[in-house]
């Protein structure tokens, strides 16, 4: 989840009068995770639903409404104007189609602010961009370009200064050669045409979705903005741009219209939605009692406007509460408006009769048998390694379920078997007392259409004497005193087990399970220096199928 | 523990291109796809919900990846799309996966405690209550709740329980009422408030562990020593 630095000054400038103990309390009432905090400054995490709060001029918004200071929509002021036109050609159409924007002017633009405006763009990006698939912004130094624009196709030949770099590239260089190219070039697809922005003097403005123009670039120095986005839908382009204009108003620009036609574009609409919402809908999932007042008023502190209409409610939706997809989700903004620390919890009561699942009962009683004989429990992951299932125990490792590019080494195949695990425990134990007895019960995994689960119960006994009748004496009396039920052996080869000392379990003729002594090649790569004997059974299927329930 | 795709993230409204549901999070099992995922209308249903509410091609092969479950919601939506009981507590306690780096404090597999209740008459009151009477049957008295989110559940808390030792605030579960882009698709008509997460965290905290990964190294010298009557 995003991670974001606020200032708590900055944020008091912001807000209007509030004292740092007022942001720092309301802030997780927002739905914002406090990090961390250092004096002035406060890391915050938010949720990806809300990239409105990416900077801190969004939080400011969020909190104005909390605190009562500010209720109510953010309406976005936007001035009409025909001194902005982008047109757009049809060859973008196949690759990247659509392309909208807005002027910002006269705001005040230090270094924080550069530095939010970039994070708000990264995580925009990542996001609801979906890493620039969906749509991406450029924000540029509107007085370093003229207008009208025109967002087109040009060659991989075509030439210009690249943001950060102080010579001119070509677009194949730059998808070759720089960060973003590399990262993001395939989103351009295999067309030998790529997608410009360029304006009235034939200046390369911005090569979306890779990168800005150097001559764009913003500075402290810089007055005026230029935000475009483009994007392969135009709904999610706008609803990236309704984030970015909202913030850039709340940092004190003015907003000014743009133009935009050609090959099925248009200008960018950027308004309130209306949405209907029932006051019982609100009540009854609360669990509270208010009123339409109370309602309307709470709704306001979540920065939504709102009318009581007969007996419903119609609230006014700003565009950049994309978020909010149908009344339920007024139902929420109702529950962070009236407060979630003044929520009352109730008990109801339960006409429902509460039991353990019958098969956990049955695996609890298993584990407690084991425990009587002297067993201690062992707990390992489902998720195993080649060496620790196939190397070191020489089994076939024909059939494995492994799972992608994990993060973690020991972590990279299902296990099929739980004695592997159990042997690879007791090398960690080789300086504690023997006898070393565990068992446990678990999940093994095979392929099977496509996979199968299972429970085994795995039991070993390490100890200068541990031998084959010891081990079988154990699974013989665990399945005679927990289920009443007698297996057979019968002699087999088995590359884990010494020869001669091993045999399958049988029972009601089929096969369930494997006992006998762990081969010396096995214990000796461990370095365990004493006999090892176990067991593996097969529960599912076999044992617990055959009992009635 | 293996799940396809459609449950662990389409049913519950995570949208296929959703950056969570990439490889950095979730393990994907190599090469596995499931064949039937649900029945043709709960397929249909999920993937109209889709569509219509993020606006993007939605790809049955991507529903059809087996992962390693990331949470066991899956297993609970599961469930009641297969019983839409009108009344019902149901809980689960199993593991569930996340790609992580192993460290103290995050493990590659875990334990996750889920709590669900269906009910004409639940609410969001009702979900508080549940959560301070299970606290208090665990010996934590001292509270609190604050707004989170979750792709399946509107409105969405998670509870802040205070550490003595610690002397602090730590976040435990996490809960909501599902939201009606889940519920609808799947034919479920009453309210289902659900609730939970890891339990290593409450389990560390009773056995006075800073290390997570105690819980799995099977050292015989812990295990001993450990007081069984407690």
């Amino acid at each position: 989840m995003p991670v974001i630095e606020l200032s708590y000054s900055r944020l008091q400038k912001l807000i209007g009068k509030v004292s740092k103990k007022q942001i720092s309390d309301s802030l997780p009432f927002l739905g914002l995770d406090i990090e961390s905090e250092d004096k002035d400054l406060v890391r915050i995490e938010y949720s990806p639903n809300r990239p409105d709060y990416s900077t801190d001029y969004g939080i400011a918004l969020g909190l104005q409404g909390l605190l009562g200071i500010k209720t109510g929509s953010v309406k976005l002021t936007i001035k009409k104007s025909n001194n902005y036109h982008i047109t757009v050609k049809p060859t973008v159409s196949k690759i990247r189609p659509f392309v909208t924007g807005i002027i910002a002017k006269n705001g005040k633009i230090d270094d924080k602010t550069i530095k939010q405006l970039m994070t708000m763009q990264e995580d925009l990006h990542f996001g609801i961009g979906r890493k620039r698939k969906k749509s991406s912004i450029g924000i540029h130094d509107l007085d370093k370009i003229s207008f009208p624009l025109i967002y087109t196709t040009t060659t991989k030949n075509h030439k210009f200064i690249p943001l950060n770099s102080e010579k001119e590239l070509s677009i194949s260089k730059i998808l070759s050669d720089t960060e973003t190219g590399k990262d993001y070039g395939s989103l351009l697809g295999q067309s030998s045409q790529v997608p410009i922005i360029v304006d009235a003097n034939k200046k390369t403005v911005s090569f979306p979705p890779i990168i800005n123009a150097a001559i764009t670039t913003v500075t402290t120095k810089t007055k005026n903005l230029f935000v475009e986005v483009t994007g392969i839908n135009k709904d999610d382009a706008e609803d990236m741009l309704s984030v970015v204009a909202t913030v850039l108003q709340s940092a004190g620009f003015t907003l000014e219209h743009i133009q935009i036609s050609g090959a099925k574009n248009s200008s960018p609409k950027l308004q309130e939605k209306k949405m209907i919402v029932d006051p019982s809908l609100i009540n009854q999932t609360l669990g509270l009692n208010l009123n339409t007042t109370k309602i309307i008023t709470s709704l306001k502190k979540s920065r939504l406007t709102a009318l009581s209409k007969g007996k419903k409610i119609i609230c006014s939706i700003p565009a950049y509460r994309f978020d909010i997809f149908g009344p339920m989700d007024l139902v929420e903004e109702v529950a962070l408006g009236y407060g979630i620390q003044n929520f009352e919890p109730t008990i109801s009561p339960s006409q429902t009769i509460g039991q353990t699942n019958p098969l956990s009962l049955q695996l609890k009683s298993l584990d407690q048998t084991m425990i009587g004989l002297g067993f201690l429990e062992a707990l390992n992951s489902s998720l195993s390694s080649k060496r620790v299932l196939y190397d070191m125990t020489n089994r076939d490792s024909k059939k494995i379920i492994s799972v992608l590019d994990s993060k973690s080494q020991e972590h990279t195949i299902l296990r099929d078997s739980i004695l592997p695990g159990l042997i690879e425990n007791l090398s960690r134990n080789i300086h504690e007392s023997y006898p070393q007895k565990m068992f446990e019960t678990g999940s093994i995994f095979n392929l099977d259409n496509p996979i199968s689960e299972k429970t085994n119960l795995a039991v070993i006994s390490a100890h200068k004497d541990a031998n084959f009748t010891e081990i079988k004496s154990v699974l013989q009396t665990v399945l005679k005193i927990g289920f009443g039920i007698q297996i057979e052996t019968k002699t087999v080869i088995d590359s884990s087990f010494k020869n001669g000392h091993c045999a399958n379990i049988i029972f009601n003729k089929n096969i369930i399970g494997i006992i006998g002594e762990i081969d010396s090649k096995i214990i000796d790569n461990y370095k365990i220096r004493v006999p090892v004997v176990g067991f593996e059974i097969s529960l599912s299927d076999s044992i617990f199928k055959s009992l009635k329930n | 523990m293996t799940q396809s795709s459609f449950w662990n993230f389409d049913a519950l409204f995570t949208p296929q291109d959703h950056p969570a549901r990439e490889l950095q999070d979730t393990f994907f099992l190599d090469n596995i796809s499931a064949k039937k995922i649900g029945t043709a209308e709960q397929i249909r249903q999920v993937s109209d919900s889709h569509k219509k509410n993020w606006r993007y091609q939605w790809d049955i092969n991507e529903a059809r990846k087996m992962v390693l479950r990331t949470h066991t919601t899956c297993v609970t939506i599961k469930h009641l799309a297969e019983n839409k009981p009108d009344e019902a507590r149901i809980f689960s306690l199993g593991r569930v996966f996340r790609n992580e780096k192993v460290s103290y404090k995050h493990l590659v597999e875990f334990n996750q405690i889920e709590g669900i209740v269906v009910g004409k008459d639940a609410n969001l009151r009702n979900l508080m209550g549940i959560q301070r009477e299970f606290y208090k049957r665990i010996g934590i008295t001292k509270i609190k709740f604050w707004p989170t989110f979750f792709p399946y559940t509107e409105p969405s808390l998670q509870t802040m329980v205070y550490n003595e030792k610690l002397g602090k605030w730590i976040e435990l579960f996490g809960m909501g009422i599902f939201r009606p882009e889940v519920t609808k698709p799947l034919g479920i008509t009453k309210p289902v408030l659900a609730w939970g997460g890891g339990i290593e965290r409450i389990a560390m905290l009773k056995y006075d562990l800073d290390d997570v990964r105690e819980f799995y190294n099977n050292n015989l010298g812990w295990l001993r020593s450990n007081t069984k009557c407690q």
